[in-house]
């Protein structure tokens, strides 16, 4: 089993980024999972006739499990997140891409643990032009090597 | 505002402090596997047990970030309207029959502990504030609620405090901007 220890984070640190793409099934199995009826992520239709999207829409909670999963990913199974903030800024479609980043901007210790803090992003990618749709930012637990 | 009425009305504004949804779950490992699945997330806690307990957990556990799911109500698919969402979903149990288009604007979680398959989760939402905004494309409502998560024993699972853009039908919306 390997994971982050405290001792091997520094402020500054990159968190490796990952680029997400979707399809109709990826949107639909994500609103299937979350109860979410939703029209806007699966009948284009709707989506594009009705509200006037161009194509169907990502799930800013989809974003946010995106975000999350890179973060668990990073970390390993012995970090805990105890801290969670994600804000929506602007929509994703289905045929954009999406790039998931994330660095370390801190660092404390508390008794036996250690503790970090990260800032994180998802990036829309569409043609050439890329924005920030959901910055986010969490706290981790990690645990100290020296206490092993 | 354009028309000079509000876009909150007293039976909301009464909600300002007090629970207005409140619902019971029980997690389910098969359930929170299949969002992974849908997130494309393979971290072997929650798809394997014997690698949980070697990390310090007593089995496979939850996404944390499903436990907003568990507690999620079925619902009558009479009451489903043309948008595809329930109406025991609209308004994060707010009436604003004014603004029925939501979007989700942001959530802070704190997550206190984990959660494990067959554990009952019980939700309590309370409306914190209903702001009225105004912005480029017309007036808005910010719905502003804290969401407590517990276990048994009133065991502290998690917290969010979510915001929610409740906005009029897209048609008012444009008269308003004119």
């Amino acid at each position: 089993m390997t994971g982050l220890f405290f001792e091997e984070v520094s402020c500054g640190d990159e968190m490796p980024s990952r680029l997400e793409v979707f399809d109709p099934a990826r949107l639909f199995f994500f609103s299937a999972s979350t109860f979410n009826g939703h029209r806007i992520h699966y009948d284009w239709r709707y989506a594009t006739e009705i509200e006037g999207f161009q194509d169907l829409v990502v799930h800013g909670s989809l974003q946010a499990a995106l975000i999350f999963r890179s973060l668990t990913a990073w970390m390993g199974p012995q970090g805990r997140i105890v801290r969670f903030s994600t804000k929506s800024l602007g929509q994703v479609l289905m045929t954009d891409a999406l790039k998931v980043s994330g660095r370390v901007i801190g660092l404390g210790e508390d008794q036996d643990i250690g503790l970090v803090e990260i800032e994180m992003a998802a990036e829309r990618q569409r043609g050439h032009s890329s924005i920030v749709t959901m910055p986010a930012s969490a706290g981790v637990m990690l645990p100290l090597k020296s206490l092993q | 505002m354009g028309t000079g009425v509000s876009l909150i009305g007293d039976e909301a504004r009464a909600l300002i402090g007090q629970v207005t949804f409140r619902a019971q779950g029980i997690a389910r490992l098969s359930e929170g596997r299949r969002y992974a699945a849908a997130v494309g997330d393979d971290n072997p806690l929650y798809w394997n047990h014997r690698y949980a307990r070697l990390a310090g957990y007593r089995a496979a556990i939850l996404p944390p970030l499903f436990t907003q799911y568990v507690t999620r109500n079925s619902f009558d698919l009479s009451d489903i309207r043309t948008d595809g969402l329930g109406m025991a979903s609209d308004s994060a149990g707010v009436p604003l029959p004014a603004c029925p288009r939501k979007m989700a604007a942001g959530i802070d979680w704190h997550f206190f502990d984990v959660v494990y398959d067959q554990d009952l989760i019980t939700q309590e939402r309370v409306l914190e504030s209903l702001e009225e905004k105004s912005g480029r494309t017309g007036a808005f409502v910010l719905v502003i609620s804290t969401n407590i998560y517990t276990k048994l024993d009133n065991q502290l699972v998690a917290r969010s405090r979510s915001t929610v853009i409740a906005r009029p039908p897209a048609d008012v919306a444009v008269r308003e901007s004119e």
